[in-house]
């Protein structure tokens, strides 16, 4: 076999270059002018090639004596040498600055810098590691024009939300994760420490991905091994303390007791109490936070092997070990020349984590609780029991101690994802590459709950146990095949073609049983299948029969891209792709689409007239366009199953086994829909100065995402009000993101010993709906409990997506006089019994509404926009230096121009409140920003207003790095290659005029995920770190 | 090489042909156009109907606060439940969705869900089917007279069989709100609605196995009930409900409950008694979710008519003070009338049990407060057992009564007499003539006898004595309630069906 390959090679090699030659040659590093083993060599226009040994040597046959060899090594400035008859050359590397020959990877392919048409940008494994970031999110923050990070929560293990420019869907805005050229879910599951580096693509260049890419795609390429190097090992470990990044401003007892009073309009508190809980103080802690890394890393003369493994231990700033998180990751990288032209990968991961949950994030979460619960109230009560929250009506708000003591919650993932890849060279210019990628994945998660009083009432009390066991399992795979040809013609014309298909199939199952017991043990560890337990299965028979514990989705796409470019002066590049999914239906072919994109560059320092400008290292313009999609609805929408709820109490029965079960229709089905179609252009301009010093990038966006995929307000008489049923999914309505991105950049050195980098980059976004097709979004979001403020967050043309709706206010009314005057006017203009304010009864100390409308009264009609949760600036900069032993760097992002919805203040009269309420109304002239004291029914509290949305625009130090490395104060016998400690401070402080707890914190969701019901906060985090390699 | 890119092309070619059908996943279950294959599926189809009678508690709840007796309530921090707030006040607005946009949706989902039965209802044979398609008209009638007792004359899909108006039997598919009309005007709502009772009686069994069934009684309850609701428009109607509700009677299925029965009638011991006509079961074998309410097989209504916490007792749950009685209607009741202690739960004398909410009386709505027992699956607050008694024994006599007093019969005096002597346990309270008009004092007994069961508003505005009894009372206008407004844009019938009047 072997033989019949290499037979077959030289045969069409000796028949395409009469000519050829045998070369050899050594590779050095041009600093140290050491050998470089690993380096690739490639006769430029072919796929002839090879990789330098131990000793930095190749070999290379069949080389014509014009071809020119291009030698390139991870790290450093890709070299042309013309061969020119020679067959011995010595060829030196320097270590790249930024540099136009880096290789940037774009999906099916890689490119030099220098070729890129598109806007893409590059995070590479030493930024990364600057960051110390515990999830891999967290590094593109601030670091990566247009992306933009928010923060679910900030409990260990918990969610970030990417976006890239801007939200363009109503739907899944997550961006498409490529690992290794292969489908890859939550990031959680890899170890920032693996990765070598991260591209981002975030124009049409995505196009290639078709009906997945309109979020825009991550590339993560992970570390892998050399070729003929000795095994090197590298340990980063770090140690150290976090601790909440916020407190709120709360009313101490003494000033709440005044409040309390001023509100009930009489006398609670005959004593105003000196002393009481700051509970903050209670579930707030410092809390430790460890990582483990050890890679290890080597290669052979055909073969490179990586290997790394990482344990992780956190507690949660919220009640810490109790909010524990703890990571397990393992991952191996192999790659083997079969052939010399046929190469195999295989990588292996392992991801396990175990987290201890605490409720966050929204009503009866702890932190609400902390915010809420009476200062006056004792942690424990006279008996050392934990004090019953009583005294407050609302029923969720409980003592917040108790509740964490109390709190059984584990969630435990495990994943493995296994690939192989086939590469094979052939024809002299033709790669073929064959890759499979399998991903499965178990989420258990066990609740126990044990008998609980926590005051009369209280709907967190049970008496007799629960246990929960549920879980999913989730399985994906992805095959893709693809051939790359690649040639140069005449010297000045080359051209790559790419064609090839991808399978992809990704699948859930959901299980699980909830055990309840009346004669519970109160005892930790009981489950589901205790005796005198009766169980209640996750899903019914019915159900299982729906299919409603799965889910299935597939997707079969064909793609070809041309790359062309001349004497790398005029880029071309043109990428077509087809899709069939399973989220439509096949019957109007509406499952099949074909998504174009294109673009182009000018390298305008590569004419004659740029030649002999010496300060311009490099000046390009590039566009693209393109057509991409999003599918991401749930499964099944295009037809009508018989899922909805359908069961039925037959009358005296006592066992769920009892209840009848029957078959309605679920969400009503269109078979119409099909993709949303976005339509993605770019402008681009690249100026590197004084020899790559100094590196600028612009770029201007549009991206209009038309026939939006969602489920408008329908009527109801179709019986989409049924539970199971819903509004049927259509495509309606446009979304615009428009914006300019610049980023700059400059390295320098002073002497010999100095140097230093400054990044900066800055982001506008505009976010607008420019038409829903007339139809309505359903409004999402709900303010405040019990008051059925739902639907403050809206989709409306005109405006951004999920902007706030409610009332704007101008003011407080300080007298009587004036809200008379006011009411006379309505009586004027309206009639006899109107008044002014229509929506509820207005006393001097109250909100003065605006009537945006003009109408002489204040209606619901005056309701409008008051904010969105969408930023219109981003910004990120990162300083660092280095002075001989010592470096030092700095990281800062702002986002400006979002607000959020201050909504975790309970209304309730033994509620506890913000110190801006003492600032509040308190006669005439008192205020004229905070309302007065009311414990009933009021406008200002009850009514959605502008008093309640807050601009969140916040500055944050999001992390400092002082190291020092002692590598070369250590005996060079040591075996140690590289010693450094480093202290690193994380979110050290934020600058924000934001009442709440954290302004990067959003939900993720495009409606509503703005409202803060007291986001758990980022923690502030004190590093100790070493890295070691040996 | 142009040769080798052909051959390449062809391949891929190929495979596009070859894999296009992988993307096709068929869903695990049935869908709605394959179904109705055999007598198994035409029951889970009727299941899937029936199951909408637990959402009618949005219907009660709401009809309670809009009539006189029974106060809004709620938490008295903020404007809880902004619709019941403004019903209870009548100032509610075709703004005003959340309960009532409820009832329109989940009544027109009922609706639906015994079309989806009916349209099938010739596809496979199989015994029983007569008995099947029967209930599943009864439900029809159901949802559709909720509809029109709070929206009039709604819009429904009609045609003329055999001579006849009728509901087509077929579901209104999406695309068809923007054709259909509503019907002419309300008698004509109450004829479409008989029709589908009429065809259901003959088909229906006297007694039913498992509670939650319809029965023939309760057909012809619920006919005589429509019956006397179109009496309004056509007092001719009043003898068809007399004869009606005549059959019910003298089927002697039924009966009073008395002594200790009738003091535990609104007990989970007191579920479908001898008493009960119809009744809407409700069980907490399941845990319900916030994210599900209407998909629980309990109720909340419950919830809302407790005390407000903090608030213990060994007999009631808390709850979210709601639904509270006035001292007035309390007055009402003598001391030696069974009824009262049923009716009401007194707080009065004991303010520091509870914490006092919005409207606060001191009085709550006994009949459907939230029980402790039996122990409900799960903590929310979402699923009580109370059963709703939709149509009691009670209900019917004095509806009987109602009809033939307006309709010349001659056996109202004693219908009316059968409650009272059940009331006070003997015969001591018959009606006297000197009490006032014999429909008056029906109508009087119906407003204790019926009291926190949500028949009142629908009572005085079919009786036209709404405006005098209700403050706020728009004549004209509040006898039906606005369709809310996002459902009339949703069909783009803000012209077409245009507003209730008034509104």
């Amino acid at each position: 076999m072997n033989k019949l390959f290499n037979n077959l090679i030289v045969a069409l090699l000796a028949s395409g270059m009469a000519l050829a030659q045998q070369v050899s040659g050594t590779v050095t590093e041009a600093e140290s002018g050491a050998p470089l083993p690993g380096a690739t060599v490639l006769v430029k226009g072919t796929t002839n090639g090879t990789t330098t040994d131990f000793d930095g040597m190749f070999q290379l046959s069949g080389v014509s004596g014009d071809a020119t060899l291009v030698v390139s090594y991870i790290g450093f400035e890709t070299q042309e040498i013309a061969v020119n008859n020679a067959t011995n050359l010595t060829i030196t590397l320097s270590s790249a600055s930024d540099t136009l020959d880096e290789v940037v990877v774009i999906g099916y392919g890689t490119q030099r810098k220098k070729e890129v048409t598109g806007a893409v940008s590059v995070l590479g494994s030493k930024a990364i590691e600057k960051l110390n970031p515990v999830r891999t999110e967290q590094a593109l923050q601030g670091q990566i024009a247009g992306v933009n990070i928010t923060s679910q929560s900030g409990s260990p293990g918990s969610g970030l939300n990417i976006r890239i420019r801007g939200i363009s869907t109503n739907g899944n805005n997550t961006p498409l994760i490529i690992v290794d050229g292969n489908l890859f879910g939550d990031l959680n599951a890899l170890n920032p420490n693996d990765i070598e580096s991260i591209n981002v693509l975030k124009d049409a260049t995505a196009g290639i991905y078709g009906v997945q890419a309109a979020n825009g795609v991550i590339l993560i390429t992970t570390k892998s091994g050399r070729k003929n190097s000795k095994l090197d090992f590298q340990v980063n470990t770090y140690t150290g303390l976090q601790l909440t990044s916020k407190k709120l401003d709360l009313m101490d007892s003494f000033d709440f007791a005044q409040y309390v009073n001023s509100a009930a309009g009489k006398t609670e508190f005959f004593v105003y109490p000196q002393q009481g809980t700051d509970w903050q103080d209670e579930v707030f802690e410092v809390a430790p936070i460890s990582e483990a890394n050890v890679t290890a890393r080597g290669g052979g003369e055909k073969s490179t092997y990586a290997v790394s493994a990482s344990y992780l231990d956190q507690d949660g700033i919220v009640g810490g070990s109790r909010n524990n998180y703890e990571r397990i990751t393992a991952r191996l990288n192999y790659q083997y020349d079969i052939l010399d032209n046929l190469k195999v990968t295989a990588n292996a991961l392992h991801f396990s984590a175990t987290k201890q949950n605490l409720p966050e994030g929204g009503i009866g979460a702890v932190l609400y609780n902390a915010v809420n619960i009476n200062p006056t109230m004792p942690v424990y009560d006279e008996n050392g029991d934990f004090a019953l929250a009583n005294k407050i009506s609302q029923i969720e708000i409980i003592n917040p101690v108790a509740q964490i003591a109390n709190t059984y919650n584990t969630t435990r993932t495990s994943k493995w994802t296994g690939s192989l890849e086939l590469a094979y060279n052939f024809w002299k210019n033709f790669t073929a590459k064959s890759q499979y990628n399998i991903n499965h994945a178990t989420v258990l998660d066990d609740v126990f709950r044990s008998t609980q009083n926590y005051g009369n009432g209280k709907s967190a009390n049970l008496t007799g146990n629960e246990v929960i066991d549920n879980g999913g399992n989730y399985d994906s795979w992805n095959w893709d095949n693809y051939i790359t040809y690649s040639n140069t013609f005449n010297d000045d014309h080359n051209l790559t073609v790419l064609l090839g298909t991808a399978l992809y199939q990704n699948k859930g199952l959901f299980f699980g049983n909830t055990g309840r017991t009346d004669t519970g043990t109160n005892q930790l560890g009981q489950t589901v299948w205790d005796a005198g337990m009766v169980i209640e299965p996750r899903f019914n028979a019915a159900q299982l029969e729906n299919g409603t514990d799965r889910y299935d989705q597939r997707l079969y796409s064909t793609f070809a891209r041309v790359q062309y470019n001349y004497k790398d002066k005029y880029l071309f590049s043109g990428a077509l792709r087809r899709d069939l999914t399973s989220q439509a239906s096949a019957n109007f072919n509406n499952n099949v689409g074909f998504f174009p994109s294109g673009s182009i560059g000018w390298n305008v320092s590569e004419e004659d007239f740029l030649q002999n400008v010496d300060w311009i290292s490099n000046l390009k313009l590039r566009a693209s366009y393109g057509v991409i999609g999003n599918d991401r609805i749930p499964v099944f929408r295009y037809i009508t199953r018989l899922d909805g709820e359908a069961t039925v109490d037959p009358g005296g029965i006592t066992s769920i086994d009892d209840l009848l079960l029957g078959k309605a229709s679920g969400v009503i089905g269109n078979p119409k829909i099909i993709w949303e179609e976005q339509e993605s252009t770019n402008i681009g301009l690249d100026l590197n100065l004084f020899n790559n010093t100094l590196i600028f990038s612009a770029e201007a966006y549009q991206k209009q995402t038309k026939g939006l995929l969602f489920a408008p307000e329908a009527s109801s008489i179709t019986g989409n009000g049924a539970p199971g049923s819903g509004f049927p999914t259509v495509n309606a309505g446009t979304v615009q993101n428009q914006g300019l991105e610049f980023s700059l950049g400059y390295n320098g050195n002073i002497g010999d010993d100095f140097s230093f980098n400054v990044n900066y980059n800055i982001t506008t976004i505009d976010n607008e709906v420019l038409s829903l097709n007339d139809r309505t979004t359903p409004a999402l979001g709900e303010y405040g409990v019990g008051i059925s403020q739902t639907g403050i967050s809206r989709m409306l043309p005109g405006f951004s997506l999920g902007h706030y709706y409610g009332y704007k206010t101008n003011g407080i009314y300080q007298t009587q006089a004036e809200i008379d005057a006011l009411d006379a006017a309505a009586v004027a203009k309206h009639g006899e019994g109107e008044k002014y304010s229509t929506i509820g009864d207005i006393a001097p100390g109250d909100l003065r509404f605006v009537d945006t409308n003009g109408d002489g009264q204040i209606t619901a009609d005056d309701r409008t926009s008051i904010g969105d949760p969408v930023p219109d600036l981003e910004m990120g900069l990162s300083v660092g230096f280095s002075y001989k032993n010592i470096d030092f760097s700095v990281n800062a992002f702002a986002s400006l121009g979002h607000e959020l919805v201050r909504d975790y203040e309970r209304k309730d009269l033994y509620a506890n409140r913000g110190t801006y309420m003492l600032r509040r109304w308190q006669g005439s002239g008192t205020s004229n920003s905070v309302p007065r004291a009311a414990s009933g029914a009021n406008v200002n509290t009850d009514l959605f207003n502008d008093f309640h949305v807050e601009d969140a625009s916040y500055v944050r130090l999001q992390n400092v790095q002082l190291g020092y490395n002692f590598t070369n104060l250590l005996n060079e016998n040591s075996g140690i290659d590289n010693l450094r400690l480093y202290f690193s401070g994380n979110n050290l402080f934020t600058i924000t005029d934001y009442n709440g707890y954290d302004p990067s914190a959003n939900n993720g969701d495009p409606l509503g995920g703005g409202i803060d019901k007291g986001f758990y906060p980022i923690a502030s985090t004190y590093l100790l770190g070493i890295n070691l390699n040996f | 090489m142009k040769k080798l890119l052909n051959i390449l092309l062809g391949l891929l070619l190929v495979t596009i042909i070859s894999c296009d059908s992988f993307v096709e996943v068929e869903p695990s279950g049935p869908v709605d156009i394959n179904f109705f294959n055999n007598q198994k599926e035409y029951e889970e189809g009727l299941i899937g109907a029936y199951d909408l009678l637990q959402a009618t508690f949005w219907n009660t709840l709401t009809s309670l606060v809009a009539s006189d007796d029974y106060a809004a309530g709620g938490d008295s921090f903020n404007y809880d439940q902004p619709t019941l707030q403004n019903i209870n006040q009548m100032i509610h607005t075709p703004s005003d969705e959340n309960q009532l946009r409820d009832i329109w949706k989940l009544m027109y989902a009922g609706l639906n869900r015994a079309c989806f039965v009916l349209e099938n209802k010739d596809k496979t044979d199989f015994e029983g089917k007569d008995e099947l398609i029967a209930e599943a008209y009864f439900l029809r009638a159901y949802y559709t007279f909720e509809l029109v007792k709070f929206f009039g004359n709604v819009p429904l899909k009609t045609e003329d069989r055999g001579g006849v108006l009728r509901i087509e039997d077929e579901r209104i598919l999406p695309g068809e709100e923007f054709v259909i009309e509503r019907v002419a005007d309300i008698p004509t709502a109450y004829g479409l609605i008989a029709e589908d009772l009429k065809e259901a009686i003959p088909n229906l069994p006297a007694t039913q196995a498992r509670p939650y069934e319809a029965t023939k009684g309760a057909a012809q309850a619920l006919l005589g009930k429509v019956y006397l609701y179109h009496g309004t428009y056509d007092s001719a109607k009043f003898g068809e409900a007399a004869t009606m509700l005549n059959q019910v009677i003298s089927s002697k299925n039924y009966a009073l409950t008395t002594g200790t029965d009738y003091a535990n009638l609104f007990e989970i011991d007191g579920e479908n008694g001898v008493e009960a006509v119809f009744e809407i079961q409700y069980s907490s074998v399941q845990a319900a979710s916030w994210s599900n309410i209407n998909g629980s097989n309990g109720t909340y209504f419950p919830k809302f008519n407790g005390p407000r916490s903090p608030y213990s007792d060994s007999v009631f749950d808390a709850g979210w003070g709601f639904c509270l009685p006035s001292v007035e209607l309390y007055d009402l009741f003598d001391a030696g009338d069974a009824r009262r202690d049923v009716t009401f739960y007194d707080l009065r004398n004991d303010p520091d049990k509870y914490s006092p909410g919005r409207d606060d009386t001191g009085l709550f709505n006994r009949k459907y407060m939230p029980r402790l027992l039996p122990k409900r699956a799960g903590s929310d607050p979402l699923n009580y057992d109370n059963n709703y008694r939709a149509i009691r024994y009670a209900d019917v006599l004095l509806m009987a009564a109602e009809a033939e007093a307006q309709s010349g019969g001659s056996n109202g005096e004693d219908y009316l007499n059968q409650v009272r002597a059940r009331a006070y346990g003997d015969n001591s309270k018959d009606y006297s003539a000197t009490e006032g008009s014999l429909l008056d004092a029906i109508y009087t007994e119906r407003r204790k006898e019926l009291a926190g069961e949500g028949h009142r508003f629908f009572d005085l505005v079919r009786t036209k004595k709404a405006a005098a009894a209700i403050d706020g009372f728009s004549e004209n206008k509040n006898e039906l309630f606005p369709i809310p407004l996002i459902e009339l844009k949703n069909a783009q019938a803000v012209e077409r069906w245009g507003q209730n009047p008034g509104y």
